[in-house]
């Protein structure tokens, strides 16, 4: 039982829910509860490189600091006892408490994405949809065509570069290359439009009409992603009862 | 929904979502350099640009649902190729998506004016506002400092992603690449 | 399979038909259809396999019967089990990762049972000796192998017919020649129709060719094995002769050796070595190295950095424009996109803008892939109008009938470069045989 294996409409779905109930958590307590117990439930049920996590994680402390000093100079008028002064402002107590939850939740919103994007394969993900969401096949299809396009794009690109350097466009360094993106968007996009038409045509050519098709990558859904979902929603009701304690 | 859609228009919109969102996820890490600085109003000024595939999808498919469709699957990619938000990104995409719709919508999507893609992102930046005040908790700032949030934002939003997305259709629609598709068939037939 | 009678076709908001008049029956057996960019070949086929007129809202008139029935009674998707469809970029016809996952999407639109899906997919690949590619990554394959592959998915639901529009156009000849034999063994039991500017690289492949000219049939009737275009050198006027010296280069997948050419001005000179040699790396660096070489790529649109043609022109430089506009023949697209041109147009663009940044030798990357004829006679004559004004021309391809308009020659094999030869280097079959150039005769 992991969450790799877990049936990700079901994943996306708890961890949707769990954020969205956080973000009517007015205590540091919540999201401090979920950040940790997060963590211990993936330490246990999967076998993700906490490098990359750690990586991950990065951007988010930093937003998580700005919203910390932001909630402290730019908070609204708040009653409560005046614990210090903050560039000619005076920060309450009330004040001191919000800026902690909002940080807060910030990790704890991060943690939970973690959780969902670390062990969730992308086509998975899509072919669950599909099953389990009812996503129309057109549509996923069509995303399975974008996946395809990451490699012929960035060969696009790489060519585009070459030529371009040769037409005597300045490209020395990482900057240049760079600040030159926008010129190429266009005929990038161009390109692409162009080849999204013949794929489509292929496909069309191939009987895909996104009706009655059979199925062979078939992602179950059993007992043990109920389990798990129960897992994270017991999380959050402790967190929830040692909140508004 | 998807009813009235041909394949070729499905996919056009799977590319553009894909193409847009590698420019999104570049355009959060230029946010992020801000906003460990300066808070979370470092996103604001360039909140348009999360909004403009909505705008170039529906400038250039005209059908109901363009809008909304290319900037959830922008979003779903986005996370997919390490967006570290995560879920909650696809429910920024849709309601962004709304937001964008809804000014289609009130436009019986016969109108792809500049003043109705300007509309479109505003009504991006409307919705979006909404949720980044409840899932934020913007009510802890005070009122003054959210207002100039928002006007930043919907400035933005008209701005980048309405007239920046009327220039940049534009100028792909100069390059022939969208021929067969209804923006070229909109504008013959006006003459 | 198809019957019509006065059939005619239309684009939607175009005055005028790109299908005229056309009564043809397809009847079993293998069809050639061959005719120049525009005659309408590719939408005779999209009307074939019913991608049309439903993708273009195209207007059909006369009577268009697919298997004994009218077009219009079929419902989407239907007449694709029947009808399997090869297209001309090996780089867009995929969905998938895999082979296998590409072949099962296939299975999976014909509503296949899961069971049976496995045993499908084995079977295809070892009737057509692909077996070994069932777990490869299709976007790490090569422009023969994808080809093969696209055969692979329009068989694999046994399809009574199978349509290819010009699949050989991105191959070298010795691996186009080894794709008409291997489809020669392999497609036993089904009919064949192919669209193809260059019918010779088919050998003695079809029984029946239609001709189209200008959106009617001109010619129907056996075929017969015909002998390639031929072109005639361009006549030169070597001045003496500069030595270019090409570093060498560390690639990650092969290494390029150092090399020098020497090169007279008013000279032809062709690069000739197949798909992978290096050629293509070898030319870069040529124009990497020396500034007055100006590189004109396979697709010229990728030289292209403003978003019109005459701010294309004038780009980092301050001469006139004017006189180069009216010499290429663009001064009425002046306010256009250059991405929005015909290939001609755009490869014509392409070389004002070199001649304008004072480029004195053009270098052409694989200039003939996926051309009619009158472009290669255009082509062709642009070349001998260039060296008669004193520039110099140097091209690099696999295609051996173009290659004679030239009349100096350096092979590349494996990252090596060899020569100057001249043109008795065509006597040398053993020679070109040896850098995968020259197939047995056809």
């Amino acid at each position: 039982m992991t969450f790799h294996e877990m049936n990700p409409t079901i994943k996306f779905l708890t961890v949707t829910c769990l954020m969205f109930g956080l973000a009517f958590m007015y205590n540091p307590w919540t999201p401090l509860v979920v950040f940790f117990g997060t963590l211990v439930l993936q330490f246990i049920f999967s076998d993700v490189s906490w490098k990359r996590w750690g990586l991950f994680m990065i951007p988010f402390l930093l937003t998580a600091l700005g919203t910390l000093w932001t909630t402290l100079v730019f908070g609204r008028e708040a009653s409560g006892q005046v614990v210090f002064s903050l560039f000619g402002n005076d920060v309450t107590e009330e004040n001191v408490l919000w800026a902690a939850t909002l940080s807060l939740r910030v990790l704890a919103f991060t943690v939970l994405s973690l959780l969902f994007t670390l062990t969730t394969d992308p086509k998975r993900f899509v072919y669950s949809l599909m099953q389990q969401a009812r996503l129309s096949p057109n549509i996923a299809y069509s995303v399975f065509v974008g996946f395809r396009f990451f490699p012929i794009l960035k060969i696009e690109l790489m060519q585009l570069y070459e030529t371009h350097a040769l037409r005597g466009v300045r490209l020395d360094t990482r900057i240049d290359h760079v600040r030159h993106i926008p010129k190429l968007l266009i005929p990038l996009l161009a390109g692409a439009i162009r080849q999204a038409e013949r794929i489509a045509f292929s496909m069309e050519a191939r009987g895909f009409t996104g009706e009655h098709r059979s199925t062979y990558e078939v992602i179950p859904v059993t007992r043990n992603d109920f389990l798990l979902a129960s897992l994270l929603f017991t999380l959050f009701g402790v967190s929830v009862w040692i909140g508004v304690r | 929904m998807l009813n009235s859609w041909k394949l070729k228009e499905i996919v056009l919109l799977s590319i553009l979502s894909v193409v847009f969102a590698v420019v999104y996820l570049a355009f959060v890490h230029v946010g992020n350099l801000w906003a460990g600085l300066i808070g979370p109003i470092a996103y604001e000024w360039i909140f348009g640009i999360w909004f403009i595939v909505s705008i170039i999808t529906a400038y250039i498919i005209r059908k109901p649902g363009a809008a909304f469709l290319s900037e959830v699957l922008a979003a779903s990619i986005e996370m997919m190729i390490g967006n570290a938000i995560g879920p909650r990104i696809i429910l920024v995409g849709i309601i962004q998506g709304l937001g964008a719709e809804a000014a289609f919508a009130l436009t019986g999507y016969k109108r792809y004016d500049l003043w109705v893609l300007m509309l479109a992102g505003f009504g991006a930046a409307v919705t979006s506002f909404a949720y980044t005040y409840v899932m934020g908790g913007l009510s802890a700032l005070s009122p003054t400092y959210v207002a100039l949030m928002f006007a930043l934002r919907a400035t933005s939003g008209m701005l980048i992603a309405g007239i920046g997305g009327k220039i940049l259709s534009d100028l792909l629609l100069r390059t022939g690449a969208l021929e067969g598709y209804a923006v070229t068939r909109q504008r013959k037939a006006h003459g | 399979m198809v019957e019509t009678e006065r059939l005619a076709f239309r684009f939607p908001g175009e005055e005028r038909d790109v299908l005229t008049d056309i009564t043809l029956r397809l009847k079993d057996g293998r069809t050639l259809i061959t005719g120049a960019s525009g005659s309408g070949k590719s939408t005779l086929f999209a009307l074939f396999n019913r991608l049309y007129p439903d993708n273009c809202d195209g207007i059909v008139t006369g009577r268009l019967h697919l298997f004994g029935r009218s077009y219009a009674t079929y419902r989407p998707g239907e007449v694709n089990r029947r009808v399997g469809t090869v297209f001309q970029d090996p780089d867009s016809q995929f969905v998938m990762q895999t082979v296998e996952e590409e072949l099962i999407f296939t299975l999976e639109n014909f509503s296949v049972a899961r069971s049976e899906m496995m045993d499908r997919v084995s079977a295809i690949l070892h009737e057509l000796h692909l077996s070994d590619y069932r777990h490869r990554t299709i976007h790490d394959l090569s422009g023969g192998e994808k080809q093969q592959i696209a055969v692979a998915c329009a068989l694999i639901g046994c399809p009574e017919w199978l349509l290819l529009d010009e699949p050989l156009s991105h191959l070298d000849p010795a691996t186009a020649r080894r794709f008409v034999r291997w489809l020669d063994k392999s497609a036993r039991n089904v009919n064949i129709v192919v669209i193809e500017h260059r019918p010779y690289m088919w050998g003695d492949f079809f029984d029946r060719h239609l001709e189209l000219v200008n959106g009617r049939i001109a010619g129907d009737g056996s075929f017969v094995v015909q002998p390639d275009y031929t072109f005639t050198p361009i006549e030169t006027t070597r001045g003496t002769n500069i030595l270019f010296q090409i570093p060498k280069v560390n690639h990650k997948k092969f290494q390029l050796a150092a090399s020098k050419i020497a090169v007279g001005p008013g000279d032809v000179i062709a690069i000739l070595g197949r798909n992978g040699s290096g050629k293509s790396t070898w030319l870069k660096s040529l124009a990497r190295h020396h500034r007055e070489v100006g590189l004109v790529p396979q697709s010229p649109a990728h030289l292209f950095v403003t978003s019109d043609v005459s701010r294309e022109l004038a780009y980092g430089h301050n001469r006139s424009i004017e006189d180069m506009l009216a010499r290429l023949g663009l001064e009425r697209l002046r306010d256009a996109h250059p991405l929005s041109l015909s290939h001609g147009q755009k490869r014509r663009l392409a070389i004002g803008v070199m001649l304008l940044s004072g480029k004195q030798l053009l270098a052409f990357d694989e200039p003939t892939a996926g051309q009619d004829e009158a472009s290669l006679r255009a082509l062709h004559a642009l070349m001998a109008e260039r060296v008669r004004a004193g520039q110099t021309v140097l091209f690099v391809t696999h295609d051996l009938s173009f290659a004679r308009a030239a009349s100096t020659y350096y092979l590349m094999g494996d990252g090596n470069l060899s020569g100057p030869y001249d043109a008795s280097i065509w006597d040398d079959s053993d020679l070109l045989r040896a850098h995968g150039l020259l197939t047995e005769a056809f």
